[in-house]
Order: C-alpha cells, then sequence, then structure tokens
C-alpha cells in the first residue's frame, strides 16, 4: 500500500482536561522561569483569569488530561481512524529513518488551567520525493485540532514527520 | 518584556543559554510522556549506533518558546513554528537567537534559532505575536 492512502486517515477523538500539577512541572521541564506557570497569585497578578501553560504545553496535554471517563465513545468507521503510533508504525513498517521534522502551533485562544480541550486529528498530506539512486523522503502532516466546549478554535498542531528511505546495496 | 510601541525590525530577545544534562532529558521524557529509550537510556541509545542519549526535539522547542515568552510576554505567541535541524547532545550549550524580522502594528514576526556553542543550529523556527500596548495591557483576550 502506497504511503499515500494514509491521507484523510483520522487521529482519534479525544477529551483532555489542563490542571495546575501537570502545567507547572511541565513548564519547569523546558526551564520556562516566569512564575506564572507555577503560581495562581501571580497568573492574577500578570492579568490573567487563571493559570496559563506554556506554548508547547498542549502538544503533551493528552498524556496528562485524557481522563478515561471522559473519553468519546470509540467512532462508529473505525477503519478509518488510527492513533499515531499506528500511523507511524505503518508508514516505517518498510524501513526507514521516521523523524520528527517540523512543528507548528497556530494560537486561536488562550489555554488556562481549568479548561477542558477536545482533540481531533487528521492525516492531511503525505508526498513522496525521489532522491538519487532510488532514495525517497516521504513528508507525512498530521493536523491536531484543540477546541474549547463550545467548539470554538484554541490551538492548531501540524506535526511534520519525514521518512528518508536508502535502497538496500 | 516588549510592548508594541518598542518593536522594530532587527530587534533581539535577551539570549539565553542553557548547557543541556542527562537530568534535562529525564525531567521532559517525565512531563511530557516522551519515554523513547534514545533519550534516557544510554545503553539503547549506543547499541543503537548513538554516542549517547539525546534531546528531545520538543524539548528544544520549549526551552526557545521559553525565551520567546519571556521576550512578548506570556499569551501573545499567535503562531510557533520549528523545523529540527540537528540533535542536541549533554554538555552542548544551548543558545536562544530571536530577532524581529518584521512589525505591522502589534502583530510582529519573529525568525528564533536555537544554536549550540559548537555553531550547530539546532532549531530554526519562525513566531508571530500580538504584542500589548503600553497603554492598555489586555490579557486572555486574543
Amino acid at each position: 500500500m502506497p504511503a499515500t492512502d494514509l491521507i484523510g486517515k483520522k487521529l482519534p477523538r479525544a477529551t483532555i482536561v489542563v490542571e495546575r500539577g501537570p502545567v507547572a512541572r511541565f513548564a519547569e521541564a523546558v526551564l520556562a522561569e516566569s512564575p506564572v506557570y507555577s503560581s495562581a497569585t501571580a497568573a492574577a497578578e500578570a492579568g490573567f483569569p487563571a493559570v496559563p501553560v506554556p506554548p508547547t504545553f498542549t502538544f503533551i496535554a493528552g498524556y496528562w488530561g485524557s481522563l478515561a471517563e471522559l473519553q468519546p465513545a470509540a467512532e462508529p468507521d473505525a477503519k478509518d481512524t488510527a492513533n499515531l503510533g499506528e500511523l507511524l508504525a505503518d508508514l516505517r513498517k518498510d524501513g526507514g529513518l521516521l523523524l520528527h521534522g517540523e512543528q507548528e502551533f497556530r494560537y486561536h485562544k488562550p489555554v488556562f488551567v481549568g479548561m477542558t480541550l477536545h482533540s481531533s486529528g487528521v492525516v492531511e498530506n503525505i508526498s513522496v520525493k525521489e532522491g538519487k539512486g532510488g532514495a525517497t523522503m516521504t513528508a507525512v502532516n498530521v493536523r491536531t485540532d484543540l477546541v474549547d466546549d463550545d467548539g470554538e478554535p484554541v490551538v492548531t498542531q501540524i506535526m511534520t514527520f519525514l521518512l528518508r528511505k536508502t535502497p538496500k546495496a | 518584556m516588549l510592548y508594541a510601541e518598542d518593536a522594530a525590525v532587527g530587534g533581539s530577545a535577551p539570549e539565553r543559554s542553557h548547557e543541556l544534562t542527562r537530568t534535562d532529558l529525564v525531567r521532559y521524557a517525565g512531563a511530557s510522556g516522551d519515554f523513547n529509550p534514545m533519550h534516557h537510556d544510554e545503553v539503547k541509545a549506543q547499541a543503537a549506533g548513538m554516542p549517547s542519549v539525546f534531546g528531545h526535539g520538543m524539548f528544544s522547542a520549549g526551552l526557545l518558546a521559553s525565551a520567546l515568552t519571556d521576550y512578548v510576554g506570556e499569551g501573545s505567541l499567535t503562531r510557533y513554528a520549528v523545523r529540527f535541524t540537528k540533535q542536541a547532545w549533554p554538555g552542548d550549550v544551548l543558545q536562544t537567537k530571536i530577532i524581529i524580522s518584521a512589525v505591522d502594528g502589534a502583530d510582529v514576526t519573529l525568525t528564533c534559532d536555537l544554536v549550540t556553542d559548537k555553531g550547530v543550529t539546532v532549531i530554526s523556527g519562525e513566531a508571530n505575536a500580538r504584542l500589548s500596548s503600553k497603554a492598555s495591557s489586555s490579557k486572555g483576550a486574543l
């Protein structure tokens, strides 16, 4: 199956809560020194309605906040859905070096502790470039949309994976 | 923090400099849930042909983002895009290079790179921010 057949494949939907502890520890891990991420008092003094999150927090928010009882029922069309791990395994099944090549965040609304985010994702595009001697470079764009309880866009995330394959001598 | 009134093309953020340690990698693994052994297990990394464990791309992106928000203010970013160009290794001193490349009213575009003390570019990126005005500092409404 050519890799481009994965275009349109959906990631499972998820409901993600944003909690204080994970935000504070994540901010510490990316060496964010601002006190607004760990102190509600500092956040209020800076004019925020609640504790904000660092710019790349939403990339990993699902690890902390996908609480089991909040998750939506499985998609009716499960065969069009694959989680990211399955997708990447599928891409890599014939070998090659898979890298996270690029990452983009588009911020529509600020994220604060206490919000619930609803995530959906899709394989937006796959392009294959032929190189010298049968080598190929496949670029895979996976787009994730996070919306709030009202369905308003909050953050759009675009991951680009690169799969580099060189033919065996 | 940078205000709209003070933004000019060529303006740059204070550089942040940080020597990458294995503890940074373990802390980021725990905080992000990324337990790819290439980032914390020296034995497996060397078995895979690497000289040692190496940094998560998203750790570097997070560190660069921290320098960005220190400059433009938390909650001001409207876009942040990075390209992972090379790996960061323990012992590398990571340095942030953030420069304003365009200004349109309160909206600024910044080039942002993360470069090692050996001159290797780890991340090449671009960000957009909507800056607060000195007159009215409004947060939480983008």
